[in-house]
């Protein structure tokens, strides 16, 4: 073998053990989340309970180093109002007003848009602290009402608000999705986190089956193809494939 | 970097233990009396026609960057492969990067043609913040037409990566006019609006392109699309006026009335913060042009 063909070989050699670790193309973040739906039957209807543990503060480049929001962003059948996306959302404003919001959408646009009072006021989210957003169901499976809980690890203090989905919007939903993301389009709709981390645990109801994550939304969704226009610098860990009642998840 | 902590204290995990129980049970509680879900069909998706009429008016629509990362050796010493792949690593290493999670959309791109008279290569603030660190003032951008004209409106969307797994079809552009009424939700301790919308026919509108196609694993990019808007003679009042993934969903939309004529309250419920949706891949509308219209803007102040 040739000299400059064995220096070849070590330029080729230093070149591959000097590369840096494979990153994938995609990973799972900002506004594109794991879908959370029943398996085997992604077609089931489903409740959804989702906790986020906050294990540092969370701080943006907002005013006052808020304006995020976890969204619980769940996908609906078909159904007569054509209601296809429904957002049931906790998010801490520029004042630090902790507050929930539940918005429902058609293909015609937004069906409602609710705001609650503040849960609470804080400098911003603490390391500690702990948010719920659960949705609450009938004999029909349809959502019929939503809770929103806030811990303040420092008070242990729980503050909660829920919110009865009026009559006419009552629909089963199929996959949600947690995204934390800007406060909303008007309020920061990209957070940069300085800091923030936790975990999200998602919980199944025993009636209705052990859960999953899946890179798309059910296709039994009446518009699968939709997603919060709110992003941010978050990502979320990796899943396991393997169904089960509670599932959960690193943030940071 | 920012890294997750390595642990909680315990008198946290406790409460924090006590409290999910607590609130499991109660989940699982309000299941007792579910009857087990039925299945659905999938809604068909077309895959249109009309993607030859795209391929013709808009063959550049998606910028999709490929690495293509095969070289050919034969005959060329290991000192050149080497230093291809140097090369070829970088091209990749840049594709790749671009593919971060944290790498943020590519910036909108001026609007080509002479479509739209108006350019605003920034995007227009179609509702905005106007207070201060603890009040609210939200002021939206109002679009005014006059009766028996035609206006146009310039859209940029920005592609976001698309996922190997991610769900994916067409999109459809379009621009709607509403007739609509609000209803102020009461009685749950917060504030909201009930919306109703009722398509006008009094505006005939269009999209140029009215589709386009995407695949699977590209990313970056943007299109642009124009609207066009017709309104009839002898129409005129408050409306309002969407397009695909308009963000607001909801615009303020006037025909036949001068500034002096509009108020925030001809727009109940238009003045709320909302989050807004976007149908994958593309992000929110961004508004970086529009003709035969006047834009106005109008505030609404909020209690802190």
């Amino acid at each position: 073998m040739r000299p400059r063909h064995v220096a070849g070989i070590a330029l080729v050699f230093l070149l591959v053990i000097s590369l840096p670790v494979y990153i994938p193309a995609y990973a799972y973040s900002s506004n594109s989340n794991y879908y959370m739906g029943i398996t085997p039957n992604e077609c089931s209807n489903t409740g959804s309970e989702t906790n986020l543990e906050f294990t540092s503060n969370m701080i943006t480049t907002g005013v006052n180093g808020n304006q995020w929001s976890a969204q619980a962003n769940s996908y609906a059948v078909p159904n007569v109002r054509i209601i296809d996306f429904m957002q049931f959302n906790m998010a801490i404003d520029k004042s630090g007003h902790v507050y929930a919001a539940v918005e429902y959408w058609t293909t015609s646009g937004e069906l409602f848009n609710w705001n609650s009072a503040p849960l609470a006021t804080v400098s911003h989210v603490y390391a500690g602290d702990a948010f719920w957003i659960i949705t609450y169901l009938n004999v029909y499976t349809q959502v019929v009402q939503a809770e929103f809980d806030y811990y303040r690890a420092a008070t242990q203090t729980l503050y909660s608000v829920t919110y009865n989905i009026p009559g006419y919007a009552w629909v089963p939903l199929v996959s949600w999705q947690l995204n934390i993301v800007g406060e909303n389009n008007l309020n920061n709709p990209y957070a940069t986190f300085v800091t923030g981390s936790g975990q999200i645990a998602y919980t199944s109801s025993t009636l209705t089956g052990q859960m999953t994550g899946s890179g798309m939304a059910s296709s039994c969704a009446q518009q699968p193809i939709v997603w919060t226009a709110e992003q941010s610098n978050m990502a979320y860990g990796s899943l396991s494939p393997i169904p089960s009642w509670t599932v959960t998840q690193n943030f940071w | 970097m920012r890294r997750i902590g390595s642990s909680t204290s315990e008198s946290f995990s406790k409460s924090i233990s006590v409290l999910r129980q607590r609130l499991v049970e109660k989940h699982r509680n309000s299941y007792a009396y579910l009857s087990f879900s039925k299945a659905y069909s999938p809604a068909p998706v077309s895959k249109v026609a009309l993607m030859n009429h795209l391929n013709a008016v808009m063959p550049n629509r998606m910028m999709t960057r490929h690495c293509r990362c095969s070289v050919k050796s034969h005959g060329i010493s290991l000192v050149v492969v080497a230093a291809l792949s140097i090369l070829v690593i970088l091209a990749c290493a840049s594709v790749v990067v671009e593919g971060l999670p944290h790498s943020r959309p590519v910036s909108s791109q001026p609007i080509p043609g002479s479509q739209c008279s108006t350019v605003i290569p920034g995007g227009l603030a179609l509702q905005s913040d106007t207070g201060n660190a603890t009040t609210t003032i939200v002021q939206d951008a109002v679009f005014v037409m006059s009766p028996g004209s035609t206006a146009e409106l310039c859209v940029t969307y920005n592609v976001t990566q698309i996922a190997a797994a991610q769900s994916l079809s067409d999109v459809l552009f379009s621009a709607k006019v509403y007739s609509f009424s609000t209803t102020p939700i009461t009685g749950s301790g917060g504030k909201g609006f009930m919306y109703s919308f009722t398509n006008y026919t009094g505006v005939l509108t269009g999209a140029d392109p009215e589709i386009a196609s995407f695949s699977q694993g590209s990313t970056g990019g943007a299109v642009n699309v124009v609207y066009s808007l017709t309104a009839l003679s002898g129409t005129n009042g408050f409306y309002s006026l969407s397009f695909t993934n308009s963000c607001p969903s909801s615009m303020p939309f006037v025909i036949g009335s001068s500034a002096s004529q509009i108020s925030d309250t001809d727009f109940p419920g238009f003045f709320m913060p909302s989050s807004c949706r976007a149908q994958i891949p593309l992000s929110t509308g961004i508004v970086t042009g529009y003709s035969g219209m006047q834009v106005l803007w109008i505030s609404q102040g909020e209690s802190p």
